[in-house]
């Protein structure tokens, strides 16, 4: 076999040999500088059964030295070259971006599901879709409200890309209004199954098109963020408070709410999904006009810090003996905006009103010492900003009354309720509970729909 | 484990190699032995005792072959027992669930109850050592080779790590010689490293993008006939880049080991008949259908018809070994036909009269409407998939959306490249054998380089090979 000049084979050899043998070395090198035990023996130490080899394999992927500065590193080259957003969102249209899985939803079809089997006797498949397993779980739930005298209307809140597909793509460019989720078929099965069901699409859509008539430039999404505008979800809560009002469901006394107008400047969590800080560095934090809802009472109506995370029961209701008879069961739509947001939800870079900010920065500021619980709560406040001014807030508004709410960021096909099943005290003197979720939930909720019970009776 | 694995290419690799290369050369079979029952125990130990029983099954009946004499009533027994054994374990573990499922269609049809379905594992790999075993008795019997000089030998045949998942598959007289004497130099294992190399970038950074783009057309509702047909050509460069880099890693890493494998592919989607791609695909499954059932079938020496019957026969079973389903069913009777037809048109056909271009893009295009039974999930997916190849159905809006998943910046050009690869009449196996200068070196270390950097970013993505 001839194969080259002894150079260049010794070259291309030793090349490879280095690279296969130096990267584990160094790996051992790091680890005993570290003091750490060499994590490539952890193989030795655990059964080698399926689950411990995965788990080995991945956390040698994990924990390699080269995994925070190689990836991202490659990452960013991908982008700059190739345009490359990785595998959790597209570029769309302008500077908009979308999240991948929502997209996806959108396009797929409705899939059947595969029910997991502990025994090696699987029973025949169902044929039972994705969307079907949907239909069934809101059925369930609205049967055992009824049973506590508890109606339920459910909001599926249209994905980004169902109320811009034109953003997305050229191909709709001038006509997205002839654009149909496949949502909206669900809609349409949960309706003959008798569950009331705001249709958001539609009221998106004659927002858009009254809009584009009257030449304003009003957005309901954020550009590079997977959630709404404060005006998208002002919208939303408008729609639900009318759909309310028809059912005859809200008969609380009104109260006089009152708004004012907050600034914040976000940064889309689409941005921290696919992590290139040169695409971070090119986008400017987005300005977001919020209109805050504040009680005659209490002001801002947002969650004491002790309140559990995920559960949050109005301030104003507990000083008041005024009682919410709506419950609010969501995801991160109902919390953006509205109280503290993980890190994960995008972040809030600068805000006008704020003397909440201001209070933030003074309190990681003292006398140059950082104190952890002061930074704690610093970060907390900045997370929670501008509060009161999300879909809860905004739907109270409309509503003229209180509502409480539990949130669950991408859960609420099954986690939300899960935290309902455990708290009968959050149900207690509900009339109405609303149940939003994203619509991509439809194929892709977390832990799917499962059947959930209603806590018990207080 | 898979090749384009951080713990192949940085942990067991470089163990093996510097094991390997320190061990007497009396010592190495059993060695690689070891350490291929790793990398196949790897994803599931259990798998291991299923490989370990087929060997010792087939090295006794061999054993038997060889000490009996081929025609004896012994060999005939032991031949007898080594097919049953092979291929009834492949059976169980790969056909039982399609049998089931047929059974409870036949039933639903009578209005009865389905039965349960057994769920059973296929064990990776299988098809694969499950022939290449199963060549070892029958080329005994046929005095083709000799019989294993011991267990040692026989087992590092079968469970050779490098080709044991996905092929290329190695008849046991193609290595006989080899598992007892073989060289190595610093020339081989340099052309080894080339070949590895050029296969470990082909499937990062060729298949796997070129499988995001079929998976998307695949899984939409209904693509429109532009994105099908970038999707069905998408997943054509997948599998091949796919398929082609398993075949080049594995022969790269038995030339590291001193171990010579055929070529497996050579330029299939220049092929200006159906014929003429099945010299060029997959040619160690080809020619051990050929070999091993075609021509004990009679091949064409027993008149027209029984040709076309044979060739019928090969193709499906063909179709039915890359999986159980129908759709590889229809995916074998599409080949087979075609195959049949170019037969009976003879060599003096009108479609031999065309231009070689336009022979070589017809013949893409029926390979392409074949790869959509291959890749879709059920017959009904790939029905509705051909209807959008060729405007059969309407399109629903949201399905335009799939634009923006496919006309990426990265998608356009990864096809692009593919397409100027797949045109080269010199592919990965033919270029490592030619002389390589100081440039090409350094060229194939930044490939290797770029492949692994990129590495990371990639979701899991095994060989498409594995499911078979």
């Amino acid at each position: 076999m001839a194969f080259g000049s002894r150079i260049s084979q010794v070259t291309l050899v030793l090349g490879f040999l280095a690279v296969i043998f130096g990267v584990p070395a160094w790996q051992v090198v790091v680890e005993m500088g570290q003091q750490r035990p060499v994590q490539a023996t952890d193989v030795f130490r655990d059964a080698p059964t399926v689950k411990n080899l995965r788990n080995f394999e991945q956390t040698l992927e994990d924990n390699w030295w080269g995994q925070d500065s190689i990836r991202p590193l490659m990452q960013e080259g991908l982008f700059l070259s190739l345009r490359d957003t990785g595998a959790k969102a597209l570029k769309g249209r302008d500077g908009w971006m979308f999240y991948k899985p929502g997209v996806q939803y959108l396009i797929e079809q409705d899939r059947t599901e595969v029910e997991p089997s502990d025994s090696i006797w699987a029973a025949p498949p169902t044929g039972q879709t994705h969307r079907d397993s949907v239909v069934r779980a809101i059925v369930a739930y609205r049967d055992q409200l009824r049973q506590r005298n508890i109606e339920l209307l459910v909001v599926p809140v249209p994905s980004k890309a169902s109320v811009y597909p034109d953003m997305l793509t050229r191909r709709f460019a001038g006509h997205s209004g002839e654009f149909r989720s496949p949502t909206e078929d669900l809609i349409e099965e949960l309706r003959q199954q008798g569950v009331p069901v705001v249709q958001l699409f539609e009221v998106f859509r004659r927002a858009r098109q009254t809009d584009s008539v009257s030449g304003s430039c009003e957005s309901y999404y954020l550009a590079d963020d997977t959630h709404w505008t404060p005006q998208g979800a002002a919208v939303a809560a408008r729609a639900v408070a009318e759909s309310l009002h028809r059912l005859g469901w809200n008969s609380q006394a009104p109260l006089s709410y009152t708004t004012e107008e907050v600034r914040v400047w976000r940064r889309g969590d689409l941005l921290d999904m696919i992590s290139i800080p040169a695409l971070s560095e090119r986008c400017p934090a987005e300005e977001v006009h919020c209109e805050r809802v504040l009680d005659p009472l209490v002001g801002p109506m947002v969650p004491q810090p002790d309140a559990r995370d995920g559960r949050f029961k109005n301030d104003h209701l507990i000083d008041t003996p005024m009682e919410s008879s709506v419950l609010l069961l969501g995801d991160s739509f109902s919390r953006i905006y509205q109280c503290a947001e993980p890190a994960s939800l995008g972040e809030v870079v600068k805000s006008e009103s704020a003397e909440e900010l201001d209070t933030a920065e003074r309190l990681t500021e003292t006398d140059g010492e950082t104190d952890a619980t002061n930074v704690l709560t610093a970060e907390r406040t900045k997370r929670m900003l501008p509060g009161s001014a999300g879909f809860p807030s905004l739907l109270a508004y409309e509503l003229k009354s209180p509502v409480d709410y539990v949130v669950s960021d991408g859960g609420a096909a099954t986690d939300v309720r899960q935290r309902l099943s455990v708290d009968g005290e959050i149900l207690e003197n509900k009339s109405v509970v609303i149940w939003e979720f994203a619509e991509r939930d439809a194929s892709y909720g977390k832990d799917g729909w499962k059947d959930v019970p209603l806590p018990p009776e207080m | 484990m898979v090749f384009t694995s951080h713990i192949f290419i940085y942990y067991y690799l470089p163990l093996l190699l510097l094991v390997y290369y320190n061990l007497p050369h009396g010592w190495r079979n059993a060695f690689l032995t070891v350490m291929s029952y790793v990398f196949y125990g790897w994803w599931n130990p259990w798998f291991t005792i299923l490989m370990l029983a087929t060997t010792l099954v087939n090295y006794w009946c061999g054993k038997i072959i060889a000490a009996r004499g081929a025609r004896s009533l012994q060999s005939r027994a032991a031949l007898a027992v080594s097919v049953i054994a092979s291929l009834g374990a492949l059976g169980f573990f790969k056909y039982s669930m399609f049998f089931t499922d047929g059974v409870n269609r036949l039933l639903a049809l009578g209005g009865t109850d389905p039965l349960p379905v057994l769920q059973v594992t296929l064990p990776i790999g299988i098809s694969f050592y499950t022939f290449q075993s199963l060549s070892y008795t029958v080329d005994i019997y046929r005095g083709d080779a000799p019989a294993a000089r011991s267990l040692v030998d026989f087992a590092c045949f079968v469970s050779m790590f490098p080709q044991l998942i996905a092929g290329p598959i190695i008849r046991y007289r193609t290595v006989a010689q080899q598992l007892v004497y073989r060289e190595h130099t610093l020339p081989r294992f340099s052309a080894g490293t080339s070949l590895f190399i050029l296969g470990f970038a082909k499937k990062i950074l060729l298949a796997n993008p070129m499988g995001e783009v079929a998976d998307a057309a695949f899984a939409a509702a209904a693509p429109t006939t532009l994105d099908a047909w970038f999707g069905i050509v998408a997943y054509a460069f997948q599998i091949y880049f796919d398929f082609a880099a398993y075949s080049d890693m594995a022969v790269g890493l038995g030339r590291m080991l001193g171990f010579e494998f055929p070529k497996n592919f050579n330029a299939p989607y220049l092929a200006d008949n159906i014929t003429d791609f099945w010299r060029r695909w997959h040619i160690s499954l080809s020619t051990f259908l050929r070999d091993y059932l075609y021509i004990p079938l009679g091949g064409n020496r027993l008149g027209p018809s029984r040709t076309y019957v044979n060739l019928a026969t090969v193709m499906v079973l063909g179709g039915l070994w890359h999986g159980a389903n129908w759709t590889f069913l229809v995916w074998g009777v599409m080949h087979g036909t075609l195959l049949m037809g170019e037969r009976w048109a003879g060599k003096n056909s009108l479609y031999r009269t065309l231009p070689k271009t336009l022979r070589i893009g017809i013949t893409f295009v029926l390979v392409l409407i074949a790869w959509v039974f291959f890749r879709a999930e059920s017959l009904t997916a790939a029905g509705d998939y051909l209807a959008a190849m060729f405007a059969l159905q309407t399109t629903p809006g949201s399905s335009l959306l799939l634009a923006a998943e496919l006309y990426t910046v990265r998608n356009l050009a990864v096809a692009a490249i593919c397409a100027i690869l797949t045109i080269q009449p010199i592919q990965a196996f033919d270029w490592s054998q030619k002389r390589l200068n100081l440039a090409a070196a350094m060229f194939v270390l930044m490939l290797f380089l770029l492949a692994l950097a990129v590495m990371p970013t990639q979701a899991f993505n095994p060989f498409l090979y594995f499911q078979f």
